[in-house]
């Protein structure tokens, strides 16, 4: 069965240059282009991953993923234009970081392996009696 | 009625302290001088008058006397006024009273005044001798030039000599104008000058104290009035100084309470209380916390903790209405008596502009860096994605790079930019290889000195261990190469150097290039500086490399120097502290 991602991107080229890229990795992508469109699309779609943007025109992604972390576990990658970023995101639950501009060959590889570390997270995950 | 009350149980006051004065005169004891004495002005005067009006003064007591002598002799004695002696005692007083009056002593020495006591003898030897048989303490009269003379405190010994060899010779000179040769005669009178010299020496020790005591008392009022005047001037240079500075000063005492407030902070203050609103008679302190929203608890205040005796700097606090609002930098020190806490000084500076400025400048920041980072995203990756195929036509190929090229061009410009605005390069020096990230970064500065003809020598030995971040010592790097290669617009060689010294690493990159004139080499590091040739040639760019380049070099503990002639070239050499 495919993966599926979420990308939560207000830049339509952005957004479609990364739909590209992960379409291209074989993950089925579903897009958003606000921080409430993207959280409805994640609570639709039950994605295996997540690829948030930090500046997002309604809220910011940190508040985005905040809101994601209320009902899903599935791994966010943020992509972020800023370059001094505390703790934040990280306490808000984002899993990597990711400097714009980015290569659309490291995306790939940062999806792939956050995808990976994940589903062996929940394999591992002890099974309650 | 009580005793006391009655007058009964305490001494009439004013001769009680009468007498205490005396005492006290006699026995020489400081400030209670005046102070026995103040029923008598005389002495407070005397050393204002003129010296004419000294020298009557000092003669009126024997002028006054020898009234009374007359009047006695008047009375009682009538048939001495016809000795003709006695008359001419008398007659000389009066003449000396009238020269008193007359001589200009202004025009004379001071010691010319003493003429006059030493003459009194005469006119006193003369009265005595005539009427000693009848009114035998005439000759006592003798007393009053003695007191003159001594209490003058000119010439002390010659003033004592006097008080003894005066008396002595109005009593000895009429047994030798008798021609009387009894020496019994002449040892019984001798008694007079010695009482005389006694007197004298006690009047002179007493007028020499006293006198050194009115000395000490002047001189320590003048120092206390010289410490008076030294202190109102430093006072109203200090408040002209606290009242002409910017900053708002206040105050404390050890309670709380203000001492000082400047005109500055007088306005401060206004700001901080404004008129109630209408409809209410509660006036609100208008002084809030940290971003100028919420109002600050009252314990807060800066003044507030001041008085507590806190010390502390750079406390910021919002004051004023919306609109109105300004933002203070305060800091307090404690004024410390002896250790105790005695006070505090606040002062409040107005960094209004400056934290609209800082804000300004994060926002900004933020903005350009999400603004000009999107639209390169783009660029870029579509530009990777695009290059990644297999079906371009070859000019399509050539093409993609000239615009991945210059997109990541423009990415380091936006990051040099931006690591300039922030100010600050954050640098996480690691044990690592400077001869491979030499290695790297000639890699990636390959393509652009093949494009401009340039050829790269590297020289540096095989492995340089060095504390360094890698990312950014390769931002360093690539820097020197990318301005190496630029500034070399007709070709020529590029040379890489590097090893470890006695106090670290250093690398060195040299160039054939255009080079720099001297007065240029000093601004080099500077923001936004471009030299005068660089301008002239046309090369692009925005100075803001080499800055960035020292401020890494500079966060790992190190430095960079240049040297540089225009024509031949320049040489960076980056000196690291050693690893370990």
């Amino acid at each position: 069965m495919r993966k599926t991602v979420v990308v939560i991107d207000d830049d339509q080229d952005i957004r479609g240059l990364i739909q590209g890229i992960l379409a291209g990795a074989g993950l089925e992508v579903q897009a958003a282009d606000t921080g409430a469109a993207g959280v409805e699309a994640v609570r639709r779609h039950g994605p295996d991953i997540i690829v948030l943007d930090f500046g997002l025109p309604d809220f910011s992604g940190v508040e985005a993923a905040r809101r994601i972390r209320g009902f899903s576990s599935a791994p966010i990658l943020m992509l972020t234009g800023h370059e001094d970023l505390t703790d934040t995101p990280f306490a808000a639950g984002v899993h990597d970081l990711m400097a714009k501009p980015f290569s659309p060959r490291e995306l790939r590889v940062r999806v792939e392996e956050l995808l990976a570390s994940h589903e062996q997270t929940t394999v591992t995950k002890p099974v309650p009696d | 009625m009580p005793l006391h009350a009655a007058g009964v149980g305490r001494p009439a006051l004013p001769v009680a302290a009468w007498l205490r004065g005396k005492i006290l005169l006699m026995s020489g004891s400081g400030a209670p001088v005046s102070q026995g004495l103040t029923w008598l002005p005389a002495h407070r005067f005397f050393h204002e008058l003129s010296p004419r009006g000294r020298v009557v003064l000092g003669q009126l007591p024997l002028t006054a006397t020898m009234f009374l002598v007359l009047g006695i002799v008047w009375v009682f004695h009538p048939a001495l006024l016809l000795d003709p002696v006695f008359g001419a005692g008398l007659m000389l007083h009066a003449l000396m009273f009238i020269l008193a009056l007359g001589i200009p002593w202004q025009r004379l020495p001071p010691a010319a005044a003493l003429a006059v006591p030493v003459l009194d003898f005469i006119p006193v030897g003369l009265i005595r001798e005539s009427g000693v048989e009848t009114v035998p303490a005439l000759g006592a009269m003798a007393v009053l030039p003695v007191v003159w003379l001594t209490s003058s405190q000119l010439y002390p010994r010659f003033c004592l000599v006097m008080s003894f060899l005066g008396p002595l010779l109005m009593v000895w000179v009429p047994l030798v104008l008798r021609g009387s040769v009894a020496g019994e005669e002449y040892s019984v009178v001798v008694l007079l000058p010695i009482m005389m010299f006694a007197t004298g020496f006690a009047v002179h020790t007493l007028s020499a104290s006293r006198d050194h005591q009115q000395r000490t008392v002047e001189e320590a009022r003048a120092q206390l009035q010289a410490a008076l005047d030294s202190s109102a001037r430093k006072e109203r240079l200090v408040n002209t100084v606290v009242d002409a500075v910017g900053v708002g000063v206040l105050a404390l005492d050890a309670a709380g309470k203000i001492t000082l407030r400047n005109q500055q902070q007088k306005r401060n203050h206004a700001l901080a209380h404004p008129a109630p609103a209408p409809g209410s008679d509660l006036a609100e302190v208008r002084v809030y916390g940290r971003g100028g929203k919420e109002l600050l608890l009252p314990e807060m205040f800066p003044e507030r903790r001041a008085a507590k005796g806190e010390d502390f700097s750079d406390y910021l606090v919002w004051v004023g209405e919306n609109g109105k609002q300004r933002v203070f930098s305060t800091s307090a020190r404690a004024i410390l008596d002896d250790g105790r806490f005695d006070g505090s000084v606040v002062t409040f500076t107005d960094v209004s502009a400056l934290v609209e400025a800082m804000t300004a400048k994060d926002a900004f920041l933020s903005n350009v860096s999400h603004e000009l980072r999107t639209p390169l995203t783009s660029i870029l990756g579509y530009t990777e994605v695009l290059a990644a195929r297999n079906d371009l036509p070859s000019e399509a190929g050539v093409m993609l790079k000239v615009v991945r090229r210059n997109g990541q061009r423009l990415q380091r410009l936006v990051t040099d930019l931006l690591t300039a605005a922030s100010g600050s390069v954050d640098v996480r020096p690691e044990p690592a290889d400077l001869a491979e990230i030499i290695g790297f970064s000639l890699a990636t500065a390959a393509p652009q000195a093949g494009a401009a003809g340039v050829n790269l020598v590297n020289e540096a030995d095989a492995e340089v261990p060095a504390l360094i971040d890698p990312t950014r010592m390769g931002q360093v790097l690539d820097n020197l190469f990318s301005n190496a290669i630029k500034y070399s617009p007709d070709g020529g060689t590029v040379t890489v150097r590097a090893g470890a010294t006695e106090e670290g690493v250093f690398c060195s990159v040299t160039d054939t290039g255009i080079g720099m004139r001297q007065e240029d080499l000093k601004e080099l590091f500077t923001k936004f500086f471009r030299s005068e040739t660089a301008r002239k040639s046309g090369i692009p760019g925005i100075g803001l490399g080499l800055a960035i380049t020292r401020t890494i070099v500079e966060n790992h503990g190190g430095s960079i120097k240049c040297t540089s002639t225009p024509g031949k070239g320049s040489t960076f050499t980056v000196t690291l502290p050693a690893s370990r």
